[in-house]
């Protein structure tokens, strides 16, 4: 018996041995990984401050960042939280930015562990789409819509967020409007003033409403290209967030989400805003 | 038999997927891409070889009573290398292939290989043995992640292969698709064995 204890703890105590260092090599891979994942879904749940910077907060009963719209922390944008719910059979962790009058600027799931299926690929749906056309379309039937494949990860994003990803482009798109290089504008946000050039240079004749527009435009492609399960949230208050129960012709009730809970989804974004709120003593007036 | 042979059974002949029918599971679940599929593919040839030469070498010092714990803590060691390894260096990989590489522990053809060949044989043959079966399980699961790609999204690793204009049929890549595709495999693998002998 002392034999057999030996020998199984000699094995046991070898491979603990191999995997500490393997840890230890591959750690500070794991560690940038997440960073660049966290980091990109701050993000897309805060566009405004995509171009700029985040600025982590340790408050006292959570942590949270301060988006600004450019690199010297002017232009505050809003927050982002991080909020946790409890899925059918995970965590679900959302990652939420709030603009500074409250409301829901974008939101980014970055971790669960549902059920693999069609429902967790709801976040791969476009907007303006419903849960049945995703199944018809899935399963061959309906018209399939252009999806934008961000080069780098190969997951579905929207069109804007690749094009905005870096401060480079950002700038670009700045000067270009301020430039009214209609071509430009296009080349960076493709589609963004309409399909022909003759609706863009109409669009862009006003150089004082030029870049307003160019804002409204890009706010626009957002929500037309952000999957459908989260773009339901953006533009919200807490209170506003409710989880309904979808109808179709063939009385199939489908619930909003799929698979990935949206009871845990909604719930927790609610409550992470609710927290932040106590934590930042309240949120800005909306301005008439 | 000759290292040569030793080395190519996997391949056809006893081929872990077409030919004994192990390993399904993520066979099934990750071929929906041919970059899933070689990943899954040469994760598992690289667990199979390193728990294969480790249960060679201490074949001997191991009583028979607890082999079968000893191969679970060697198998689920290299398993947790490949899965630290690929969070950090290939993380879109590593989560695309999501639950299935923590699941190799469990696979079939890896205790299969260890109690069966490598428990029996030397670190040379057990070596060659795990290669050559690794290779094989990579080998069905790339024809079927192609099959699968090609037919349902008209593409392979990115590259459209079959133009614009065609109409993917998405059933190959869903659930269907991977027990139609893998029996028609199995099929012609038995096929082209029956003529053979």
């Amino acid at each position: 018996m002392i034999r057999l204890t030996l020998v199984l703890a000699a094995v046991t105590f070898a491979a603990s041995l191999a995997l500490g260092f393997v840890y230890q090599t591959a750690k500070p891979k794991i560690d940038e990984a997440d960073r660049l994942k966290k980091e990109r879904a701050r993000m897309i749940a805060l566009p405004e401050a995509a171009c700029g910077v985040f600025v982590e907060e340790e408050g006292e009963a959570m942590t949270y960042c301060r988006g600004y719209r450019r690199a010297d922390t002017t232009g505050f944008a809003g927050y982002v939280v991080t909020a946790r719910g409890k899925g059918y059979s995970s965590t679900i962790e959302t990652v939420v930015g709030v603009d500074p009058y409250g409301r829901i600027a974008g939101l980014k799931i970055t971790s669960q562990q549902e059920t693999p299926g069609l429902g967790t690929r709801i976040e791969e749906v476009l907007s303006t789409r419903t849960v049945a056309d995703a199944i018809a379309e899935m399963i061959g039937r309906g018209e399939p819509e252009q999806v934008c494949v961000d080069m780098e990860t190969d997951s579905t994003v929207d069109c804007v967020e690749v094009s905005l990803r870096s401060g480079e482009r950002c700038s670009e798109l700045e000067k270009a409007v301020a430039e009214l290089d209609t071509a430009r504008v296009m080349e960076i946000v493709p589609g963004a003033f309409g399909t022909s050039a003759a609706d863009s240079t109409a669009y862009l004749a006003d150089p004082a409403s030029a870049f307003t527009l160019a804002r409204a435009v890009v706010e626009e492609l957002r929500m037309r290209n952000t999957p459908w399960f989260l773009a339901q949230f953006i533009g919200k208050e807490p209170a506003d967030l409710l989880v309904r129960a979808e109808e179709t012709e063939n009385n199939i009730q489908a619930i909003t989400g799929a698979t990935i809970s949206s009871v845990a989804v909604t719930e927790s974004v609610r409550e992470a805003i609710q927290d932040l709120r106590k934590e930042i003593g309240g949120f800005e007036e909306v301005p008439e | 038999m000759s290292l040569a042979r030793e080395f190519t059974k996997g391949f056809i002949r006893e081929n872990p997927v077409l030919r004994l029918v192990l390993g399904l599971c993520p066979v099934l679940a990750v071929t929906t891409s041919l970059k899933n599929g070689v990943g899954m593919g040469l994760a598992a040839t690289f667990v199979l070889v390193g728990s294969n030469v480790f249960v060679s070498l201490i074949r001997k010092g191991v009583p028979s009573r607890i082999r079968i714990p000893c191969y679970i803590v060697i198998i689920a060691s290299f398993v947790t290398v490949v899965d630290l390894v690929m969070a950090g260096y290939t993380p879109e990989l590593h989560k695309s292939l999501g639950i299935f590489i923590p699941l190799i522990v469990v696979n079939c053809i890896i205790l299969g290989r260890a109690e069966a060949f490598a428990s029996k044989n030397t670190v040379g043959r057990s070596f060659i043995d795990g290669l050559g079966m690794g290779l094989g399980f990579t080998f069905a699961l790339v024809i079927t992640a192609s099959i699968r790609e090609i037919i349902g999204t008209g593409k392979i690793w990115d590259l459209v292969l079959l133009g614009e204009h065609y109409n993917p049929v998405l059933i190959a890549i869903l659930s269907p698709g991977a027990f139609i595709t893998l029996g028609l495999l199995i099929g012609l693998f038995n096929l082209l064995e029956q003529r053979r002998t």
